[in-house]
């Protein structure tokens, strides 16, 4: 065929108008199908400006509206209906796009590479090992001289573009592929388009001159390296988990070490503090070498006669200096065990908390610490405010699932304060729990690590907690650790002192580099209304070049970032929860920075009741501050969109997308601060175990559990209307072989869920019914496998979701509170 | 065809109804099971359906030289059920005689069954000590002891253990015996208690899949209905399914003897 008869064919097939004119083609590429031409003619004949209300109708077919002249469609599509799916522009490009993707995995099918990536993996390690060192420096100068060619050679916009286009199409085939090495190669993929983002933004993107532009130019600049540096440290933490595995212990139990299990408490309530003693002494050891200590700083008497009942140590001290450190130092002289387990008094261990954590102390005698994750079975704020549990990974999970098993990798795992194991030797020898900072736990494991100990982290869930509750605790808390590792940072600063590896200063900096995220958020929040307020041309450099530099950066550390802790965070769900804390935690992190001293220990409220919903206004007003800027700014774009900047639409575009990412961002935040209603008192765990049901009338059913908490249970009963509420039952749980039955009555009988509360149980009861839910061995295991992991635009729609939620809930609560009826308080 | 002894050393724990249930669970799967009433007092046919105890039977046959099939039924839950029939006095002790002076009769009784190779056989065996046993233990692919958590326990066990050694000329018995627990009541302690004792001296000879007590099952009886008919879903009609499921995997495992 010749390429004339191919070109009209085509023209044709899509109903270009005029083939000899790009635009035409463009238009019936990108915009416009031909099944949508009978859309575009409405649009045509409603007003003169063609081009607008193609658009227009374009995106009603995208969005699914069905009547472009009504505004009640629009509003119901945009802001409350999801698009409908498979509608128009949006089913034409999704069908493509299904078509084209099963083309690429059907080729590029991860099993059809995985043999070939993992022997090229083994043949470059041991061409590496046997090639010596001056193969290494060798191939070093050589990588090093091309990345510096590659970084800081300039081209132009359209250059660049072509640039970007190849290394994104190699992140596309590579992503999917099995093993390390792809995600090596998204890493290194990642790092050279922030190097070369990097350089351009210093060499040729800095505002001329030194007035207000370049002032806030540099301003930004600032942030942005610390983004950069904070990536880049990132990377070196999480490029190879270690995933180690447990170390087995000597067969003959006789062998085993003695073992102090520590609880610290202040004043959390009993019911909360009972189950984790019941879970601390059923941990699988030989009874005469498993001690259980309860250590009140309350001093309260109800605690004493709660441990003398259930057989555990009860230690208190006259004052509470040092607070938890304090009371775990003083423990620490009184009690001597060969290692010590240390419990928050809300984190109940499984049984097999010991048998799995302590084979590494026996293998590695300089081991000083093992850590496992703190695994939480209550949903945390961002969970329960914005209905994200088991859908999003939870805030903690990228730090205890990836994080410290990066760190692990580099012997620079650190303590975290509870289900942990320490060997009180060398605790001794560095003075026993570090005073000096309200992070206590980080700043003994430098000081062991300085002293040349090793750490280990085992990243298997063998104790669980409630999560902080609501969001003004969360904020609390992470103000906390905020200070605390800033402290450490100016007064123990891990890049100076003796002791330490390079990886372990570079891990150190990181955990405490991470806590100053908080200025440069702020920054990014408002950095687009330099232009849109005022006018500042902050970013000395055409729209499009920057657009061009600066997308390769994101989008390769969005990728990268998807493919090695996509399971653990989705990808933008870091922005939200730094936009939530950015205000808070700016401020005593610079405090701290400058006064280390200052400042006191909060014990973080767990347990919790929110008996009615409310939207927290206190908490929100940085929000709503940083809300109102950029909404001006938005509103400011549009006027200069529009008639004021003309001339420079594609700044307006930036600024203005830039603005509407912030308003996605805070409108989560503004989710996240309405505070769902909690009326649970025990907090329930979902899973599914066989129980028996044991009626009055002598019938037993064979039934499942739904979810289990300490106050009751709600079961999958396998028939309606069988039970009533009210009903005394007895209802048999089993731990391993045996079996155990708890009084209870039916409070709850919907079909064929039931729901049932047990009865006022013995100690001894209670202690059976937390070894067979709470600490069973298991009870946590498939923690976050049952989690989908993140794609890359799933994470954007989930953020766009939960802003959508925000703004109807602050929407609802400004409306309810204009209605209210004056002199009350609403 | 794979033979299992449901055999005690005590009377009234259950063997009976075990068996009938088992029979309804494995038959209502679709898989040939017979359910062989192996003990002279008859009453297997009233826990599979029949209104009262049927006079002929295997014994009968037997003593007079007829062919089993031509006593045997079939029921709606797809089980196969040779009832024993009733003997005069006379007759049982001149059975009992025959049984005595020749330790393979029922193996070979079974054989000429020619059941199909895939079908499970239950045999309802009369408590030792008693020549049924023998015969049981003879031919059985595998035993299951019942019994109930009683304080007696230990001398059940002993007992049986007696007759095991003794009847299997050894410890070959012992490797495919179980001892499968009836009318666990859970909510009382001293059950508890004897379970765990059990589960720590007889280790994996204590078949996991107890029975729990559960009125469901004397009500089935009474209304002459299967546990699975009756009580669907219930703990007893669960256990009976576990235990069922567990029987199909070893003789699926284990294949017919030779």
């Amino acid at each position: 065929m010749k390429p004339g008869g191919l070109i009209g064919f085509l023209a044709g097939r899509l109903g270009v108008a005029d083939p000899a004119r790009i635009g035409s083609w463009l238009l019936r590429v990108f915009v416009l199908p031909p099944r949508m031409k009978q859309a575009g003619r409405q649009g045509e004949s409603l007003s003169g400006n063609v081009a607008i209300n193609r658009m227009i109708a374009v995106w009603a077919g995208a969005l699914g509206v069905n009547d472009m002249l009504d505004p009640g469609a629009w509003i119901l599509r945009i802001f409350i209906l999801p698009p409908a799916r498979e509608a128009g522009l949006t089913g034409w490009l999704q069908a493509g796009f299904v078509r084209a993707r099963r083309w690429v995995s059907e080729r590029f099918s991860p099993r059809r590479y995985a043999r070939l990536v993992s022997r090229l993996e083994t043949a470059g390690i041991e061409w590496m090992d046997t090639g010596g060192v001056a193969l290494r420096i060798f191939l070093g100068l050589l990588a090093g001289s091309f990345l510096l060619l590659v970084i800081t050679t300039p081209l132009n916009g359209g250059e660049q573009a072509r640039f970007f286009l190849v290394t994104w199409m190699l992140a596309l085939l590579v992503r999917r592929l099995p093993g390390d090495l792809p995600g090596v190669i998204l890493i290194m993929l990642s790092f050279l388009a922030a190097l070369r983002y990097g350089w351009w933004r210093i060499t040729s993107s800095i505002p001329q001159g030194f007035g207000m532009d370049w002032l806030f130019g540099m301003v930004l600049l600032a942030a942005e390296i610390y983004t950069w540096l904070i990536l880049v440290l990132g990377y070196v933490q999480t490029i190879m988990p270690l995933r180690r595995q447990p170390a087995p212990l000597p067969t003959d139990p006789g062998d085993w070490p003695t073992v102090d299990v520590f609880i610290p408490t202040y004043n959390e309530p009993l019911k909360v503090v009972k189950t984790t003693v019941y879970g601390a002494q059923s941990i699988d050891w030989p009874k005469d070498k498993l001690n259980v200590y309860l250590l009140d700083d309350g001093r309260r008497e109800a605690f004493r006669q709660f441990a003398e009942q259930a057989g555990v140590g009860y230690i208190i001290r006259k004052d509470n200096a040092h607070a938890k450190a304090g009371n775990l130092n003083h423990a620490l002289r009184l009690t001597k065990g060969e290692y010590i387990a240390v419990f928050d008094c809300d984190h109940i261990p499984t049984r097999a908390f010991l048998q799995l954590s302590m084979g590494w102390f026996l293998r590695d005698p300089h081991c000083a610490m093992a850590q496992t994750p703190h695994h939480f079975y209550s949903a945390d704020a961002f969970e329960r405010n914005l209905s994200t549990l088991y859908r999003v990974p939870s805030e903690n999970t990228l730090f205890y699932r990836l994080v410290q098993d990066g760190n692990d990798l580099w012997n620079a795992a650190f303590f975290c304060g509870s289900c942990a194991i320490l060997k009180p030797t060398p605790l001794e020898e560095i003075g026993g729990i570090a005073v000096e900072t309200v992070t206590e736990d980080a700043h003994t494991a430098l000081k062991l690590h300085r002293r040349g100990y090793n750490s280990v982290y085992l990243n298997i869930p063998l104790a669980a907690g409630l999560a902080t509750e609501s969001l003004a605790s969360h904020i609390g808390q992470w103000i906390r650790w905020a200070r605390g590792m800033v402290q450490i940072f100016r007064i123990d600063n891990p890049l100076l002192g003796r002791g330490l590896s390079f990886f372990q200063r570079l891990c150190y900096c990181n955990a405490m580099l991470y806590f100053f995220h908080g200025i440069p958020r702020l920054i990014f929040l408002l950095a687009p209304l330099a232009y849109l307020g005022f006018e500042l041309h902050i970013i000395h450099a055409e729209a499009k070049v920057l657009v061009f530099y600066v997308l390769p950066y994101l989008v390769h550390a969005i990728m990268a970032n998807a493919r090695i802790q996509g399971q653990y965070r989705h990808s933008f769900w870091a922005e939200v929860y730094e936009s939530v804390l950015a205000w808070y935690i700016a401020i005593p992190t610079t405090l701290a920075l400058f006064k280390p001293k200052l400042g006191k220990f909060n014990v973080t409220s767990k347990g919790g009741l929110t008996e009615l919903s409310f939207f927290d206004w206190a908490i929100s007003k940085p929000y709503l501050l940083l809300l109102g800027c950029n909404l001006l700014g938005f509103l400011l774009g549009i006027g200069r969109l529009l008639w004021w900047n003309t001339r420079e639409i594609n700044v307006v575009l930036l600024n203005l997308a830039w603005v509407l990412f912030n308003l996605t961002l805070l409108g989560a935040a503004l989710g996240v601060a309405t505070e769902a209603r909690q009326v649970r008192l025990s907090h329930r765990v979902a899973m599914r175990l066989p129980v028996s049901l044991y009626l009055p009338d002598g019938r037993v059913w064979a039934c499942w559990t739904l979810d289990y908490s300490s106050g009751g249970l709600s079961l999958d009963f396998p028939k309606a209307q069988v039970l009533e509420v009210g009903q005394k039952v007895a209802v048999s749980l089993s731990r391993g072989d045996q079996e155990f039955t708890f009084p209870g009555q039916i409070v709850l009988a919907q079909g064929k869920r039931i729901g049932l509360r047990f009865a006022d149980l013995s100690p001894q009861e209670e202690a059976w019914l937390t070894q067979c839910t709470f600490a069973r061995a298991d009870a946590w295991c498939n923690w976050v496998e049952n989690q989908p992991p993140g794609r890359e635009l799933a994470g954007f729609w989930e953020i766009v979701d939960s802003a959508r939620y925000g703004y109807g809930q602050l929407l609802r609560r400004f409306v309810h509170t204009l209605r209210a009826p004056r002199g009350h308080d609403g | 065809m794979y033979i299992v002894a449901l055999v005690s050393t005590q009377g009234g724990v259950g063997k009976t109804t075990i068996t009938a249930n088992l029979a309804a669970a494995i038959g209502k799967r679709g898989h040939a099971v017979l359910a062989l009433d192996w003990d002279p007092a008859n009453r297997l046919g009233l826990h599979l359906g029949l209104d009262q105890a049927p006079l002929q039977g295997l014994a009968q046959q037997s003593v007079s030289g007829g062919h089993w099939n031509e006593a045997a039924y079939h029921n709606s839950d797809n089980v196969d059920f040779l009832p024993f029939g009733q003997l005069c006095e006379e007759s049982r002790l001149a059975f009992e005689r025959l049984l005595c002076g020749d330790k393979l009769w029922l193996a070979r009784r079974l054989e000429e069954l020619e059941y199909p190779r895939n079908g499970v056989v239950l045999v309802d065996t009369m408590r030792a000590p008693s020549p049924y046993l023998t015969q049981a233990l003879q031919v059985a692919d595998r035993v299951l002891s019942v019994m109930t958590p009683a304080p007696t326990f230990q001398l059940d066990i002993e007992a049986m253990e007696k007759f095991l050694i003794e009847l299997g000329e050894g410890h070959s018995l012992l490797l495919r015996q179980n001892y499968l627990l009836n009318q666990v009541d859970t909510t009382r302690r001293l059950t508890r208690e004897i379970i765990t004792v059990l589960h720590a001296q007889l280790e994996q000879r204590l078949l996991r899949y107890m029975i729990h007590r559960d009125e469901a099952v004397p009500e089935a009886i009474a209304c002459n209905a299967s546990v699975a008919d009756h009580a669907p879903l219930g703990q007893a009609d669960h256990d009976f399914q576990g235990l069922a499921s567990w029987l199909l995997a070893q003789a699926d495992g284990e294949g017919p003897l030779p």
